[in-house]
């Protein structure tokens, strides 16, 4: 390969890597590695092609040295002393959602749940009711009103402890992962 | 070198290399390449090219170095760094920071030297 096409390759390599950063800042950088490296091969006794290789392989590869000018924003600078209040605040948030997500995932679980094992303990007083023609349901102990007519526990049971059981492991789970985060 | 010398070598170049550059900059305007072979005479100070110019933007970017383009004669224009204000300060600071720091090291070697 010429040298200069080594050369070129290199530098168009380093800018591509480098398009985290402005156009202007990274273009500057590419001037000053091109300038070095043809000042370096003109201290050299010959611009051999291995010349031109060594001289690159101190640069390192064009993503290495491109990864050392883009740090900053890759891994990220100490946040400005200002940002501190809203990283406590974002925290703040994280761990009252995780408290919000830990209430109502485990209520809902263990009601329902719960609901099914009374069913199943005291068939007659616990249960749930069509009222008003089939308007609305109701849940609760030993319904009085005769024109309401009630769902079959051996429906509603199952289905009650399964989506209660779902619900609890569900919640588990986000709760071990929303915890890793707070 | 020794394993361990040159794994020293690499970590005390981490916390020195930026007070060393400072220094180098504080005597005079320099370009990279001119900068790297001054480094290079020291043998512990043997930095790649990959670690210094990546190490110069971000003493650009954080004030205490600042750069500018020069061409002279017929060569290839270069890029200058030199100490800003705050690179002087910073400097000075650093310059006495390293001293109390041998002078702590040399009293601690010599109290030991005295308790065998």
């Amino acid at each position: 390969m010429a040298r200069s096409k080594l050369i070129h390759n290199y530098l168009s390599e380093l800018e591509i890597y480098l398009s985290r950063i402005s156009e202007v800042q990274a273009l500057e950088v590419v001037q000053e590695i091109e300038s070095h490296i043809y000042e370096a091969l003109s201290l050299r006794e010959s611009s051999e092609n291995t010349e031109i290789k060594s001289i690159l392989a101190k640069l390192g590869t064009p993503r290495e040295l491109a990864a050392g000018y883009i740090e900053h924003i890759t891994i990220g600078v100490a946040p400005p002393k200002g940002l501190k209040p809203l990283l406590k605040f974002k925290k703040g948030v994280s761990r009252s959602f995780y408290y919000l997500v830990y209430t109502i995932g485990f209520g809902i679980g263990f009601i329902l749940v719960v609901a099914a094992m009374l069913k199943m303990i005291t068939p007659s007083l616990f249960g749930v009711w069509y009222a008003e023609h089939g308007n609305s349901l109701v849940v609760s102990f030993n319904q009085s009103d005769y024109s309401a007519q009630e769902i079959p526990a051996i429906w509603l049971a199952p289905i009650s402890a399964m989506i209660g059981t779902g619900i609890l492991y569900l919640t588990y789970k986000i709760c071990r992962i929303l915890k890793r985060h707070i | 070198m020794e394993p361990f010398e040159h794994k020293w070598d690499v970590q005390f170049r981490k916390g020195t290399l930026e007070m060393v550059i400072l220094a180098l900059l504080g005597q005079k305007a320099q370009f990279g390449l001119r900068l790297l072979q001054n480094l290079h005479q020291f043998e512990t100070m043997k930095i790649t090219e990959g670690t210094l110019y990546p190490l110069l933007d971000r003493l650009k970017r954080e004030g205490v170095v600042e750069s500018y383009w020069l061409q002279e004669g017929e060569s290839r224009p270069r890029k200058y760094y030199r100490l800003s204000e705050v690179g002087k300060d910073k400097l000075d600071g650093l310059k006495a920071r390293w001293q109390k720091s041998v002078k702590d090291i040399n009293q601690l070697f010599h109290q030991c030297k005295i308790e065998e």
